[in-house]
């Protein structure tokens, strides 16, 4: 069923495209307007580089949760999809799956010109690299996807998804910019190892957490 | 229902709060030593580890009435829970204040990304998102349900942020509050007391609430 479900998210993305292509579009606008913003030929915009590159991905996928969940509302969709018999934590599951899919896909592809644009030397050992970003993304999407859909039916609810959600995401934000930054300066794992066990900590209890309580905020 | 001072164990406990507050003010100011190169910015110590105490102990009991409100669909959880959260973020923000009025002398900054400051910062900003999402849900039941889930989400975040925020920054020095176990009596007596007429006051303080709140629910059950 959670395969099913992740498949019906994704196809109605495939579909659509909206959400993937307004994600790009911003991405790349704010990684223009980092270049316009900052010296990047300044010796430190090294150790800036991490952060903007997060923060690049903290807010686009604040675009993406409120198109997840936002398309749910018409024809009262999402209460069709609550009334079928479904297990209501992998309903949970499924937006954060796709979500997390759809958002690394995008960060993939902006890396591109996030490397480029800022004059960013493509550091060595770019597996570590890619599982900093399946890490970071998986936590921010997992807490997104379940605050979006709690927030859903709120008025505002466009405002209040950004305001909850970036205190909570503190720890995945620090842990993110600070092992993307070691790994980019290029320092030993066992260096930065800390931040890879807060994010994986982080998805683990809010990915428990999530699956529990997603049924009570989606009580009718 | 009658006011909540018309009972006479509720207005004893006024009154004695009342009596240990002034007590601990006079203790605070006229007691306790001067610890050197600290003077009188060493004193608000007395009022900032006690609300601090405080409002982590009310969001601890926001996230317990969450869990108990999800189990148990009683209404009266959604109270104490709302009751602990506004009591808890008053008392957080008293913290937000007196920590920069005493880092401003002692550290020379009023704002220091100090792991338990920040911590009680991103607190507070996450109870200021908890208040709007209460006041945007179109219904109090869904706004009940969303509020205990925040509750309960926003503690288990805590030792994450603590965490990450100490391991961001371990270069910044630590509160001295650590130390306070280790204080000579002079000091640690008062703090102790400090501590104790804190805790009471919010205890009063979080039963008025959750009386007014029945009366708010009372109210709107029955359209006056």
């Amino acid at each position: 069923m959670l395969g099913f479900l992740i498949k019906k998210e994704l196809l109605i993305e495939l579909r659509a495209k909206e959400s993937f292509i307004t994600m790009a579009s911003f991405s790349v606008v704010m990684i223009v307007t980092f270049a316009f913003t900052f010296t990047t030929t300044s010796g430190r915009f090294m150790e800036m580089a991490s952060g903007l590159f997060w923060m690049m991905a903290l807010f686009t996928s604040v675009l993406g949760l409120q198109r997840s969940y936002s398309y749910e509302s018409e024809f009262d969709a999402f209460s069709a999809l609550l009334s079928s018999p479904v297990d209501r934590g992998q309903i949970f599951l499924a937006k954060w799956f796709s979500g997390f899919i759809l958002l690394t896909l995008i960060e993939f592809i902006a890396l591109v010109p996030f490397l480029l644009f800022l004059r960013i030397q493509i550091p060595e050992n770019f597996i570590q690299g890619i599982g900093i970003i399946l890490l970071g993304n998986s936590a921010m999407m997992c807490l997104g996807s379940f605050l979006s859909g709690m927030a859903m039916r709120s008025r505002l609810s466009n405002v209040l998804v950004p305001i909850i959600l970036f205190p909570l995401l503190c720890p995945v934000i620090i842990a993110s910019v600070k092992s993307t930054g070691s790994w980019m300066r290029g320092f030993p794992l066992t260096d930065w190892d800390t931040w890879v066990y807060v994010l994986v900590s982080f998805i683990v209890i809010f990915g428990l957490l999530g699956y529990a309580l997603f049924e009570h905020i989606t009580e009718e | 229902m009658q006011p909540f001072f018309s009972d006479r164990k509720n207005f004893a406990w006024l009154i004695a709060v009342m009596a240990l507050m002034a007590l601990n003010l006079v203790s605070i100011i006229y007691r306790t030593p001067m610890v050197p190169e600290q003077e009188w910015a060493q004193k608000i110590f007395y009022l900032h580890v006690p609300s601090a105490w405080t409002g982590f102990l009310s969001y601890f009991i926001v996230m317990v009435a969450g869990i108990m409100f999800l189990s148990k669909k009683d209404q009266k959880w959604d109270r104490v829970g709302l009751a602990a959260a506004e009591i808890g973020t008053l008392f957080i923000a008293l913290v937000l204040i007196t920590g920069p009025v005493w880092a401003k002398p002692i550290w020379g900054r009023a704002w220091i990304w100090e792991p338990r400051l920040t911590t009680t910062l991103v607190l507070f900003l996450i109870y200021i998102g908890y208040f709007m999402m209460r006041s945007f849900s179109e219904y109090p039941e869904r706004a009940a349900r969303t509020a205990a889930v925040l509750g309960i989400i926003a503690f288990a975040d805590v030792p994450l942020i603590f965490l990450s925020v100490k391991f961001w920054s371990p270069e910044i020095q630590s509160h001295p509050q650590v130390e306070m176990a280790s204080q000579p009596p002079g000091i640690l007596l008062p703090f102790l007391f400090s501590l104790f007429c804190f805790t009471i006051l919010y205890f009063l303080m979080l039963r008025y609430r959750i009386h007014v709140l029945k009366l708010h629910d009372r109210k709107d059950r029955n359209g006056i």
